[in-house]
């Protein structure tokens, strides 16, 4: 059983006896210290996709599916291709791996799920170094009161940051949920 | 002559009254203002009759600590915050024919995501049953504020758009902090004379502390340099806007009375609920950007510095002043601002709306 809270990009979860993917989860915090999920989902079914919120705490049925390690090759427009150790390419559109596009390395290990021998979701190594390309500099004396702010990554992603950081700096990002981790060491 | 559509509403009480003061709004508004049978399910009939004292009276909505039976299906079905359904009744009404409307009605926040959140489905993972989230919010893509209609009327009354003149009335109702000696301290030390009207509450103690006293047991108002104060009694739901109307300024905590001092139109600061890793500064940050559009940049700051210094961020003497300084301008913008949120539909209109579209 997975709790909202803990669906990711490529989850497959059970809604109504029906096989849904996740194609992106957005957590955000509510009152009172619980939680709710904004998920974008594309049924296996049919292929049809769908955004439904969730409470963070709500159960959903886990389903298990067939997982290969593959390296991350090219972009091949429309889609990303990846291989397997058996050298078998295996093609994935930019819909399926959601925010994770933004910090896919050419030959990044990965790890993707398979639906009916089509892979449906890729899961990438959790944490990925990035460096700021801009963001506001921290000005003394703030009074709007803001813990964290909006920094553009190399590459374009733009994330919320902790009020601290500065231009060039690099930083570890968590793939799972798209949000900043820590300064990289 | 039609049978009233029904509705069951699922309150749990966390703590203080929000909870329940939320609940009830939603419940009598629903009986009252859109012609609903309301049966309100609560976990804490103790902490309503305290809010709601002539509950049991109200004519419409029943109130129970008793779990619903299994042949009643309503029309609509609401989840108030925290609470929520038992897993029988979800059962049961997932096997009905005719399934309720299913609203999941969540807490108030000005910030962005909530905009994207509002009337989004959230189907159940395992039974048939559609269920969708409610925002209630500041803007015209969230649910807008809860209010009744009275609420609505009282923008009307011209004795609200005075600007204020000594004593300068101030209600103070708030959660517990180590702040509110300072506060009076400022308050004390203000030459113009300040008129402190303190509900029975968290706080009460303490201001008793400061002012050198026992706990009051009377109203009898006490005086300390230019502050008097007035110690009053709980009040009750449908006295609080009057109480909140009454005043000058109002220091309010929580969600619904922040909802009710917006509505009151006066000048306003807000005790955020806290939550962990501080993440209630940031709402309270989205809230004053939300509140202070329109206004000077010295204005907005002004107000955003008094309300991050009430939740301890900044020093308060000098927010104060600042605060004070621009009350006639503050004055005017409450009006405004209490204007512009009414164009969006009160949370209870635009839940009704959904009901009825599906």
């Amino acid at each position: 059983m997975k709790v909202a809270q803990e669906l990711r990009g490529g989850n497959v979860i059970m809604i109504s006896n029906e096989p849904w993917v996740v194609v992106k989860a957005e957590f955000n915090k509510s009152g009172r210290n619980s939680a709710v999920m904004k998920t974008k989902l594309r049924s296996l079914l049919k292929g049809t996709l769908t955004e439904s919120v969730f409470k963070a705490d709500e159960k959903f049925e886990d389903i298990v599916l067939e997982k290969k390690a593959v390296t991350y090759s090219y972009f091949g427009d429309p889609n990303y291709v990846f291989m397997d150790e058996e050298y078998n390419q295996h093609d994935v559109d930019a819909e399926t791996l959601g925010d994770s596009v933004n910090f896919l390395d050419e030959g990044m290990a990965c790890e993707m799920t398979f639906y009916n021998g089509r892979g449906i979701s890729v899961e990438l190594p959790t944490t990925v170094i990035r460096e700021i390309e801009y963001t506001e500099p921290a000005a003394r004396g703030d009074t709007s009161g803001k813990v964290t702010k909006t920094a553009r990554l190399v590459g374009g992603f733009e994330i919320k940051v902790p009020a601290f950081c500065e231009i060039g700096e690099k930083i570890e990002i968590d793939t799972r949920t798209g949000e900043y981790k820590n300064r990289a060491k | 002559m039609f049978p009233r559509p029904t509705a069951h509403l699922f309150c749990k009480v966390v703590d203080n009254f929000g909870d329940a003061g939320i609940a009830w709004i939603l419940a009598t508004g629903l009986a009252q203002d859109y012609g609903f049978e309301v049966t309100l399910f609560i976990d804490d009939v103790v902490t309503l009759q305290k809010l709601a004292p002539d509950y049991t009276e109200t004519e419409n909505v029943r109130v129970t600590d008793l779990g619903p039976r299994d042949s009643e299906t309503p029309n609509l079905v609401i989840e108030v915050l925290a609470g929520t359904a038992p897993e029988d009744y979800i059962e049961y009404t997932a096997q009905h024919h005719k399934k309720p409307v299913w609203m999941i009605y969540e807490y108030l926040s000005a910030e962005d995501w909530v905009q994207d959140f509002h009337l989004k489905p959230s189907p159940h993972p395992r039974l048939d049953l559609p269920r969708t989230f409610f925002y209630p919010g500041f803007t015209a893509k969230t649910g807008g504020l809860l209010y009744r209609n009275q609420q609505k009327t009282r923008l009307n009354d011209l004795e609200n758009t005075k600007i204020p003149s000594p004593p300068l009335k101030i209600g103070l109702f708030s959660y517990e902090t180590p702040l509110v000696t300072r506060l009076l301290d400022v308050f004390a030390a203000n030459p113009v004379p300040t008129q402190l009207n303190i509900p029975d509450g968290q706080i009460t103690l303490a201001v008793a502390a400061f002012l050198g006293i026992a706990p009051p047991r009377n109203t009898e108002p006490v005086t300390h340099k230019s502050l008097q104060v007035r110690f009053t009694p709980f009040v009750p739901r449908n006295e609080f806007d009057a109480y909140l109307i009454s005043n000058d300024i109002n220091f309010i905590r929580g969600e619904e009375s922040l909802t009710s001092a917006i509505m009151a139109a006066k000048p306003l600061i807000w005790h955020i609920y806290p939550q962990d890793e501080a993440v209630h500064m940031n709402k309270l940050a989205a809230f004053c950007q939300v509140y202070t559009d329109g206004l000077s940049e010295n204005m907005a700051q002004a107000f955003i510095t008094l309300n991050q210094a009430w939740n301890g961020h900044g020093d308060i003497k000098t927010a104060w002043e600042s605060y004070i300084y621009h009350l006639p301008d503050l004055t005017r913008h409450a009006q405004k601002f209490a204007t512009r949120m009414q164009q969006h539909g009160s949370a209870l209109k635009n839940l009704v709306d959904f009901y009825q579209k599906r």
